[in-house]
């Protein structure tokens, strides 16, 4: 007797707790705790920062996240980051102290040994100029100045020299107020003081070939228009704040990253104007 | 009524087919309700969503068709003075106009003429850095000569740098313009750069759902604005746009990156440019899957309810069927006693009052048939003690003892003999049954006693039909009616003599015994009460022999009397041919 009243008790029991959870679920999803991400820089003032902040912030929209910017004092004080992006001259000691407090981080513009980075990519960019080089000149004419003096000249250095060795190019050590072949016609340049050098030396008349080299900074532009350099391997500081923040997303999420690199221009005079390029020609006009 | 094992249950239960019934009506029309509600559902929630989605992407449109043609105006109204007049003689005031047409508006960078060979005429964008051969190279500038004013040319963005003070990223607007100069009709060329940010930000200010958002493509499918262009430009991000390639305007759909896509295209007058709206189909669906869920949560919920719901009903309607079906077992195992409720719908209430007085009727019948077993029981006992009625024997052997002293030793023989057989038919070994002859023999001692006994009283003759004397009959039937001749027709008053005629006749189904008496009667008043008249000297009474003979043949047979004072008495006797002791 009493079974059919137990079952049927039971059946509206679930219906209604089936409703009740149901409506939750078939609702509208509770909003999440927005996470936090920080970036450390040594200066926020410039293009590049400004493009790496554009380019960071993109990468944060994107994933539904907050971006801070702090500088180096800044940072000590910041509290409950899910992940960090240095851009710092020495960003090991700030890499450390944020790897004890458990937060990942992502280093931008050079390598830090046990840490992620994102770098322009230097190899590329060494090649590229020593490619277009052999496209606006004879080899015979060719030099290529090799400079160790960062990370980023190295290795554009070596693939420069890859390109170079195979086409019998004139290789040289840069050194400041060096002398070159006097049938010298186009210079190779990896490092950005070598770079300014050149371009000086274009100014003083004391050289009168084409120079390609590497970002000179805020008068990239102007150094290309006059006509003092004639292609320069730009970084995209937008490209490598969009990574870097994505690359500090994957760590604070246990996935498991390795450096990323981003894709370096080679501008000159002919593409300099062209939309695509602008971000990186003209970086404080879009 | 066998008394044993409840029945044993076959068939279906009618529980379980209610249960079934109802569950199976339920889910009947729970599919159909979503076999025909929900896809037409989706289907409006849709359409519904694709069309505001579609409403917007036209909304853009529209806002961008405004936006192109006051542009477009501006240079209406700046190219108007130069088409009038000689140019050279109001060239400063044109410059003016430009210059306070420029500054009025943030979105445009630079107005400025040239001339058909290039050269600066005049513009608010200061001094000209590019030569005019270099000018003269210029996509816009060759296509504004060659359109010759009929069309406006709308260039990709492009950072301007025709002007030594000014670097902006501007879409250039050009437009052929012929002006009179010394008298001679010539072509120059008008243009408007306007900043690309201005159209950037009402592009990538409009979305669709969540993840939506609208792009622009010039006449050759290039990119001209996207909320991601700067990552497609770094190789960072992809735009599908194969899909729209192949349509001009309309709806379409493609799928990338694992979602499904809906795209919105139409084309923005005078530019040649076409507005993509990129709607995600899941985001534009999710009333859908929200509808899809509560669905789900509503039928699952009302699964449930039907289940209770049948339940219920199942076992409000066969409880008191089941409480019949106890009812009736109890009966089956012997119990008559049972008495059911009579509760439940109009046709169980039926049935149990229906039971409740065929179980009444049972129990009736079979008080009934206890009764008369038991009467007839008494009446046999009462036959069986009329066997040995001590009245009869002491009269009898009184009289035998009489003769006896009397010196008449053949008479008491006579008489001893009689008596004897007298009761060896009368106990017939216990048997119920006896032939007619052995009835009739034994009424024959009988008289012979009592004629002894009562000399010139009476006279008796006996006639039978040979066929009747294989019959069977109950025994003591016609001995007691002939008693009551004796005992009651005599009419001593007279003292004539009593003549007793003794038959047994057949019918094709019954026999007839009457005994007929010439005797003195019976009174009309008396008659009808005859049969209930106790029981006389040999102890049993008419009713006596008519009970036994209706308890054992039924109702319909038995004695009837029929009678005329002083006149006679004939009581007739009729049971049924061919019954037997087994019976």
């Amino acid at each position: 007797m009493k079974k059919p009243i137990m079952i049927s008790a039971f059946c509206i029991a679930l219906a209604a707790a089936l409703l009740f959870w149901g409506f939750r679920w078939s609702g509208s999803i509770p909003p999440q705790e927005e996470k936090t991400y920080g970036l450390t820089i040594q200066s926020d003032t410039g293009s590049y920062v400004m493009q790496l902040r554009k380019g960071m912030q993109q990468a944060a929209d994107e994933l539904g996240v907050r971006l801070e910017v702090y500088t180096q004092s800044e940072a000590r004080q910041a509290d409950g980051l899910a992940g960090a992006v240095l851009w710092l001259e020495q960003p090991s000691a700030e890499a450390e102290r944020l790897k004890s407090l458990g937060i990942p981080v992502s280093i931008v513009g050079q390598t830090l040994p046990g840490f992620a980075c994102v770098l322009g990519d230097a190899e590329s960019a060494g090649k590229q100029l020593a490619l277009y080089a052999l496209s606006q000149a004879d080899k015979a004419h060719i030099v290529l100045l090799t400079d160790d003096v960062d990370e980023g000249a190295a290795a554009r250095s070596r693939a420069a020299l890859a390109v170079a060795k195979a086409e019998n190019v004139a290789i040289l050590g840069y050194l400041p107020d060096m002398g070159l072949p006097e049938n010298c016609d186009l210079v190779v340049t990896v490092s950005q003081r070598a770079t300014l050098d050149m371009i000086q030396r274009k100014r003083n008349q004391t050289f009168k070939g084409m120079v390609l080299g590497v970002d000179t900074g805020e008068s990239r532009s102007y150094d290309l228009e006059e006509g003092v350099i004639d292609a320069m391997a730009l970084d995209s500081p937008y490209a490598i704040g969009y990574l870097a923040l994505y690359q500090a997303y994957g760590l604070a999420n246990g996935d498991s990253v390795s450096n990323d690199y981003a894709k370096v221009l080679l501008a000159t005079r002919e593409n300099m104007y062209l939309s695509e390029n602008v971000k990186q020609v003209f970086p404080l006009l879009h | 009524m066998n008394q044993g094992t409840p029945m044993r249950k076959r068939g279906y239960s009618l529980h379980n087919v209610i249960l079934i019934a109802f569950l199976a009506c339920m889910g009947i029309l729970l599919l159909f309700v979503l076999f025909t509600l929900v896809p037409r559902v989706n289907q409006l929630l849709e359409q519904n969503a694709v069309e505001r989605t579609r409403e917007t992407v036209l909304q853009s449109t529209s806002t961008l068709d405004v936006y192109v043609n006051s542009m477009i105006s501006v240079m209406n109204f700046v190219s108007q003075p130069l088409t009038r007049g000689d140019a050279a003689s109001e060239d400063t005031l044109r410059l003016e106009r430009l210059n306070l047409m420029q500054q009025s508006r943030t979105d445009i960078v630079t107005l400025a003429f040239f001339n058909g060979d290039g050269s600066l005429r005049y513009g608010t964008g200061g001094k000209l850095r590019t030569e005019p051969e270099e000018i003269r190279k210029r996509q816009w500038f060759q296509n504004a000569l060659s359109w010759q004013g009929t069309s406006i040319s709308f260039s990709r963005p492009h950072v301007q740098e025709l002007f030594s003070d000014q670097r902006s990223y501007v879409i250039t607007l050009a437009r052929g313009l012929e002006y009179e100069e010394n008298g001679e009709r010539t072509l120059g060329v008008l243009l408007m750069d306007v900043n690309y940010s201005t159209l950037s930000d009402m592009m990538n200010g409009i979305s669709l759902g969540s993840s939506g958002y609208v792009y622009l493509l010039d006449e050759q499918d290039r990119l001209l604005v996207h909320p991601r262009l700067d990552l497609i430009n770094q190789g960072l991000a992809e735009e599908s746009i194969a899909a729209v390639h192949e349509k001009i305007v309309g709806v379409t759909r493609d799928r990338q990156n694992g979602r499904d896509r809906i795209l919105m295209i139409s084309t923005v007058g005078q530019t040649r440019w076409r507005l993509v709206g990129v709607a995600y189909a899941d985001e534009l669906l999710a009333l859908q899957d929200a509808f899809i869920r509560i669905l789900t949560v509503v039928f699952s919920c009302a699964g449930l309810l039907s289940l209770a719901a049948a339940t219920l009903m199942a076992f409000w309607v066969t409880r008191p069927i089941t409480h019949l079906e106890h009812k009736m077992q109890k009966v089956q195992t012997g119990d008559l006693n049972v008495t059911i409720t009579e509760k439940g719908f109009r046709e169980i209430r039926s049935v149990s009052a229906a039971f409740n007085h065929m179980l009444a009727q049972i129990r009736s019948l079979m008080d009934k048939v206890v009764e008369e077993q038991e009467t007839k029981r008494l009446h046999e006992l009462n036959a069986l003690q009329a066997q040995i009625n001590p009245h009869f024997l002491y009269n009898t052997l009184d009289s035998i003892v009489w003769m006896e002293e009397r010196g008449r030793s053949r008479e008491a023989i006579t008489m001893v003999l009689a008596l004897a057989k007298l009761f060896r038919i009368s106990i017939s070994k216990g048997r119920r049954f006896i032939t007619v002859e052995e009835e009739l023999e034994h009424v024959r001692n009988y008289l012979i006693i009592q004629k002894m006994r009562f000399k010139e009283k009476f006279t008796y003759e006996i006639t039978r039909q040979p066929e009747a004397l294989c019959e069977h009959t109950v025994k003591l039937i016609i001995q007691p009616l002939v008693e009551n001749c004796i005992n009651h027709a005599i009419d001593e008053a007279s003292g004539e003599e009593l003549h007793i005629v003794i038959d047994v006749s057949v019918t094709e189904a019954e026999l007839i015994f009457t005994v007929t008496d010439d005797g003195i009667g019976i009174s009309e008043e008396r008659l009808p009460s005859i049969l209930t008249t106790s029981v006389g000297e040999s102890g049993i009474g008419l009713k006596n022999v008519n009970e036994r003979i209706q308890l054992t043949y039924g109702p319909q047979y038995g004695l009837s009397i029929q009678s005329v004072e002083d006149e006679g008495t004939t009581i007739t006797v009729r049971i049924p041919r061919g019954w037997e002791e087994s019976k």
